[in-house]
């Protein structure tokens, strides 16, 4: 028996394959093909050669939604809402996000206005209905829908999120009458207030349902037709699967699932070398991508947007920069130095890629500083050219009267600082101290930044896990099922009946076990977790707390603690005297499976074997000195060798740099893990 | 100092860090919904001369005014009387605040070698302090005196430790203590991360290193900056508009303000001259200078480097001339609390001046108000005393490729986010009847204005209002290049015997249980000749209900069949044709 996750990306779609009996990992990299996604996932895992009768387990990670929701291509979606309200989606929240831009642009709603339906009822803040639901006017509505042959519709009303009745109402006439259309209930997607973020939470995911219905329909029948008969496991943007059947109804869920499958994997992989707090940084052509994971679990928002369009779910909390092997370095009008946002991306790419590329690149700068190996591109498949490289750094390096070297540093240096700046926006600034956790970096130019940027912010270990180039498809196969359930309930912390919290609790429970029941997984396996979120009376923004069930009058007291506490530590004050409040009650629901044993590498002395060595380079290391680096095959290297900086080690797809002062030690799994005190 | 060009991009880019920094911790936890949702605030680090080399956006329209701040702490505390670890708070409208009493400053001092060099600063709207009744935007006041509690620049901490006094003060002095409270303790917080951000910077890099990179950095947004003006022809522009003016609608104070800008561009400089407005007036629509030249740089960073992040450097290419005793340089007592809606005309009057001279860059004329109101009272069912401070969105004007935005905050406001019905209808005591777009709101042109924006409140219990809404009566949102004026703003307050009364400015209007207040923001002006609009693109309009069929007709000249809703070519060819004959005869 095995296991097998594939990711879908842009341009390649990646498989891993993990033997069960050997621990032995295949991977597999096809060119993705964007008109149906599902042809080169099937490719992927054909490419592996085994029979999927014998697949126990099968993850995937897509952009079909991304795709669906950045391009357009979504359904012909309608939207009934509550009389009097159906511009909430149109008018969003009146924001300029570029407020000195005179011709500013909003993200345009998805549903034109004609197809935005106006229904009478309405519920109150309490839930309390004020208003039956005139049933006359669903007849109106179906008229339209019907009449403008609309594929998917979205429902939220005002105030749902206390009293679902009327939606649950409306969604039941819709699939009696009209039973080929897909209906999306605000209510079932999420139970928070705010009804903008709301709406177009349920919309996108109307907009998105039909496509992913026929793509997750074809997928499954080329999968059954090859023999495989366990359940299709989807990825989640919040880091955890879901059913196929899961997720035909909650396709919005998947928006971030390949990124996802990358923080898993940091999280993953650090519990196995035995560390809880991680930050995941993946670094490719164009973008860094970094995320936190403290106790093991990756860090959430609860919000995420895409295209200016805000989606209301518990997302991996993935925060991007352009900063990548491709960003381009430049010159501004009044002569500042930047690098990125702007990457040369695949086409025409870095200079040195001989593909007429002029603008100097990150990959370009540490090409030129001797980090990269022109001899040993993709593992030498690739002719790249110093001389374009630094042929294109001249003009900058003369522009501010700098040797080509130090202009290249430079380019190193500010792409560095910039990613270092995000990792502080993500650890210090959340009262996180760096030095508590390890940085497990991937992507095609994370290994060679990683270490550089983890002596800025002092963090003290870096692991740099094989495979790093299909890593996110590696984190999918260690993925758990998780569903995650919120209802929004404003309540003083003092007053609030322990009944009536635990009741929601037990509510929200009821419902994510009913799911994980579809979904076929034992009560055995299922880790219940639960979440206040609290502010002080009066403030409007939360932080979440941790809570133990069932929610007693003494519980409550710590809750309040652990709030003061965290309110701390995130914003520097606190105020315990100040009466709290309970805004919204989580569940957290994960169906635990079971972690394969990976296969271990050959075992060696702590001097690297001599096969692997494979001599010396210049590295240019700044106040015009050079350095002698050691450069050394990653995959010559065995279990308990240790490296000395300064070093390289040299893989196909990536070059890990380590620094003098530091080092590097194999562990059994291959990983490499670097010290950056040098103690191995 | 000359330095190289990583460190300085290096130093750029952590003092950017550090005004983030400032604007997160205030965000977050903030009290008052216009902190965390409006954003009526806006941060920034200087230097030690109150130059302002790093700032956050927030609201624009506090570009100028922090460094002031800065200014006045230096003269009326003294610089050789700050100690580390002071944090400086005013508000006075004529001495460190220049804005309005209800915006507090807090001001951090950043210290290198017993020296002062650098500041993180932070203004932000509260709720109340004070003042006649609450809210702090007055339509009938006459002297600064009426408006709130005025601070000059006082130690709010003294070397760390809070100075209780001062605390003791504006508990006293406002309606909401807790709110206001908890808004300054989250401020304090931000500006002393923001400094100590700051000190690191100068820790890592050294002295000498930093000041030699702030002053880069000012020199570079120079140099952006002239670079962008002689981008624009040179030549003199000018536009002008009328306010409504101030006072209750029923007793107004001053009826007409004339508001003149005229522009000179001369290569690489920009003269923004104010010769010609108004003098000041009796009641609150009095900008203070600060606040003058704050929107006056915003709309200079509109017309020349909007996608760039600001510093002081930029405005060296900028001239302002501002004649004294006018009501935008208004003198000590002039009361003040409506500074914010002169200024808001301010930067779209640079767009309609410029219009000759950069017609693919400029817009309609927008709505032109915050639109801000104030609803207040007794909760019901805390029994604790509210005041619900909102602004209201509307349309902006039809752009050279597209029609204006609808639904869009003031451009006095920036980043600024609305209260969303449901947290309304959690947090006050009353019921949202609507919130939509209004038909027909957009001026029309070849590129139709933006849809203002109706939202309806139905009172649960007794209240008061205020409301401060201008740009109704004399000068509506105007198109350019032949476009169409937008829909002006409107409150409408709707009596328990169903009779309906439309007001501009009301001052502390008691309102009973169960009747309606319902603010209509105006739309945008449009952009070009209505008639030049493609017929179909009329008719996808009426489809949507953005135009009425009638207004496709008497606006546009497009008769769209009432069946169909498609366009009726025959009868639009007609019509277009027979109103051509009439204008040439």
């Amino acid at each position: 028996m095995y296991r097998v996750s594939t990711d879908v990306g842009g341009t390649f779609t990646d498989g891993v394959l993990l033997d069960e009996k050997t621990g032995k990992i295949a991977i597999s990299k096809v060119s993705s093909t964007p008109h149906n996604p599902a042809i080169g996932t099937i490719e992927c895992i054909e490419k592996f050669d085994k029979p999927l009768c014998d697949a126990s387990f099968l993850s995937h990670g897509t952009t079909v939604v991304i795709n669906a929701l950045i391009e357009g291509k979504g359904a012909k979606t309608a939207l009934v809402t509550t009389e009097g309200f159906r511009d909430v989606l149109e008018i969003g929240r009146c924001n300029r996000t570029e407020m000195y831009d005179a011709l500013y642009r909003k993200p345009r709603p998805l549903v034109p206005r004609h197809l935005r339906l106006e229904v009478q009822e309405r519920i109150d803040a309490d839930g309390k209905v004020v208003r039956p639901l005139a049933t006359a006017d669903l007849e109106r509505v179906l008229g339209v829908l019907e009449r403008e042959k609309v594929e998917s519709v979205a429902v939220c009303l005002l105030n749902a999120y206390a009293n679902p009745e009327h939606e649950a109402g409306i969604g039941a006439f819709l699939q009696q009458r009209l039973p080929g259309v897909a209906v999306s209930l605000s209510h079932l997607i999420t139970r928070r207030y705010y009804e903008f973020e709301r709406t177009s939470t349920t919309v996108q995911n109307a907009y998105v349902m039909p496509v992913v219905r026929t793509y997750l329909n074809d997928l499954e029948d080329e999968l059954r037709g090859r023999g495989f008969g366990q359940i299709l496991q989807i990825m989640q943007s919040n880091g955890g699967v879901m059913a196929a059947s899961v997720a035909r109804e909650m396709p919005i869920a998947m928006v971030e699932s390949g990124p996802a499958g990358g923080a898993i994997g940091a999280a993953q992989l650090a519990k196995l070398v035995g560390f809880e707090n991680v930050i995941s940084y993946d670094m490719g052509g164009t973008t860094a991508k970094t995320s936190i994971i403290t106790h093991g679990l990756p860090e959430t928002a609860e919000q995420y947007v895409v295209e200016g369009r805000p989606i209301l779910l518990p997302v991996v909390d993935l925060r991007e920069i352009g900063a990548g092997g491709g960003s381009i370095a430049w010159i501004d009008e009044a002569g500042a130095m930047h690098v990125g946002p702007q990457s040369a991306g695949a086409q025409p790419g870095p200079a040195c890629y001989m593909r007429g590329g002029k603008e100097p690149t990150v990959t370009d700068a540490n090409l030129q500083l001797g980090i990269l190996d022109p001899g040993y591109f993709l593992g030498g498949e690739m002719q790249i050219s110093k001389s374009l490289a630094e042929q294109a750094i001249r003009s900058m390096a003369d522009h501010f009267d700098l040797s080509v070297d130090e202009a290249a540093l430079g380019i190193v240096k500010i792409v560095n600082t910039n990613m270092s700046g995000l990792l502080q926006s993500m650890t210090v600034k959340r009262g996180y101290d760096p030095r508590e956790f390890v940085m497990v970096a991937f992507g095609g130019a994370g290994p060679i930044h990683a270490a550089a940027i983890a002596k800025e912010l002092l963090i003290p270990t870096v692991i740099v896990p094989p495979y790093s180039g299909v890593f996110s498809a590696w984190g999918m196969l260690m993925a758990d099922l998780r569903h995650d359930l919120e209802q929004t309930y404003i309540a003083p912390l003092v007053g609030a009946s322990p009944a009536e919290l635990n009741g929601v609790f037990r509510s929200l429970e009821e419902r994510i076990r009913g799911v994980f029941e579809k979904e076929e997984i034992e009560d055995s396996r299922i880790t219940v977790s639960y979440v206040v979120d609290l502010r002080y009376t009066g403030q409007e923004h939360t932080l979440a707390v941790a809570a133990a069930a069932p929610v007693t009058e003494s519980s409550k007291a710590l809750l309040a603690a652990s709030f003061d506490e965290t309110h701390l530590r995130v914003y520097g004050h606190n105020a315990p005297e100040e009466p709290k409040e309970v805004v919204s009650l989580k569940v957290i629901g994960i169906g635990n499976v079971n972690k394969p044993l990976l296969e271990k590498i050959p075992a060696g002395k702590p001097t690297p074997p001599a096969a692997a060595r494979m001599g010396e380079r210049k590295v240019y290391v700044g106040n015009g000195r050079y350095q002698s680096f050691a450069v050394l095959r990653r995959e010559r290297l065995l279990s308990d060798n240790v490296v000395a900086g300064p070093a390289l080690i040299e893989e196909a797809t990536a070059t890990t740099a380590v620094e003098t002062g530091q080092s590097c030690r194999v562990d059994e799994y291959g990983n490499l893990i670097v010290s950056l005190s040098g103690e191995a | 100092m000359k330095i190289d060009p990583v460190t300085l991009e290096v130093i750029r880019n952590r003092l950017i860090a550090a005004s983030r920094d400032i604007r997160r911790t205030v965000e977050r936890a903030a009290y008052s919904p216009i902190l965390y949702e409006v954003v009526d605030f806006s941060c920034g680090i200087l230097d030690g001369e109150a130059n302002l080399i790093a700032e956050t956006p927030g609201l624009p329209i506090f570009l100028a005014n922090l460094g002031y701040a800065v200014r006045s702490t230096y003269e009326t505390i003294g610089r050789e009387n700050l100690r580390p670890g002071d944090v400086i708070l005013c508000n006075d409208p004529y001495n460190g605040g220049g804005t309005h009493c209800p915006d507090l400053v807090t001001l951090c001092p950043v210290f290198f070698d017993g020296e002062i060099r650098g500041w993180a600063a932070f203004r932000g709207h509260t709720v109340d302090m004070g003042g006649i009744y609450p809210g702090g935007w007055y339509s009938d006041t006459t002297e600064v005196f009426q408006e709130g509690f005025r601070m000059p620049p006082v130690k709010l901490l003294v070397e760390g430790k809070n100075n209780e006094d001062v605390f003791r003060l504006i508990r006293a002095n406002t309606r909401v203590p807790d709110a206001v409270l908890g808004d300054i303790r989250a401020m304090v917080a931000a500006v002393r991360k923001g400094s100590q951000r700051f000190s690191d910077v100068i820790d890592r890099f050294g002295l000498k290193t930093t000041v030699g990179a702030l002053n880069e950095i000012l020199l570079q947004g120079e140099r952006m900056a002239r670079a962008a003006v002689r981008r624009i022809p040179n030549g003199t522009y000018s536009a002008e508009a009328i306010l409504d003016g101030d006072g209750n609608d029923d007793a107004p104070l001053d009826e007409k303000l004339l508001l003149k800008l005229t522009i000179t561009v001369k290569d690489d400089e920009l003269t923004a001259d104010f010769t010609g407005t108004g003098p000041q007036n009796r009641g609150p629509m009095n900008t203070p200078e600060p606040s003058t030249i704050s929107a006056t740089r915003y709309a200079f960073k509109i017309v020349t480097t909007p996608h760039l992040p600001c510093n002081e450097g930029f405005f060296r290419a900028l001239r302002i001339v501002i004649p004294d005793g006018s009501f935008l340089k208004p003198r000590f007592p002039a009361a003040c609390a409506m500074w914010p809606t002169p200024s808001t005309t301010i930067p779209d009057l640079f767009l309609k001046a410029l219009a000759p001279a950069i017609p693919d860059r400029v817009r309609g004329g927008h709505f032109g108000d915050s639109m801000a109101n104030f609803i207040y009272g007794v909760d019901p069912k805390s029994g604790k005393y509210y005041v619900c401070a909102e602004a209201d969105a509307g349309g902006y004007g039809g752009k050279p490729l597209e029609d204006g935005e609808a639904a869009l905050f003031s451009m006095t406001l920036g980043d600024t986010y609305n209260v969303p019905a449901e947290v309304v209808e959690v947090r006050y005591p009353w019921r949202v009847e609507r919130y939509e777009l209004v038909q027909d709101s957009g001026g029309a042109g070849k590129s139709r204005g933006g849809l203002g924006v109706r939202r309806d409140y139905r009172l649960g219990s007794d209240a008061g209002l205020t409301v401060t809404t201008d740009r109704v009566k004399y000068t509506p949102p105007w198109g350019v290049f032949g476009g169409q004026p937008g829909k002006t703003n409107l409150t409408v307050v709707e009596r328990l015997d169903g009779s309906k009364e439309e007001w501009r400015k009301i001052s502390n209007l008691p309102l009973k249980k169960g009747e309606v207040v319902s603010f209509r923001g105006g739309g945008g002006g449009g952009y070009g000749n209505a008639v030049e609009r493609d017929p179909n693109r009329v008719a996808r309009d009426v489809v949507d209900g953005y135009v009425s069929m009638a207004a496709a007709r008497d606006e546009y000249d497009v008769v769209i069949d009432p069946a169909t809703l498609q366009v009726d070519r025959a009868a639009t060819t007609a019509l277009r044709k027979a109103l051509r004959k009439e204008t040439s005869a």
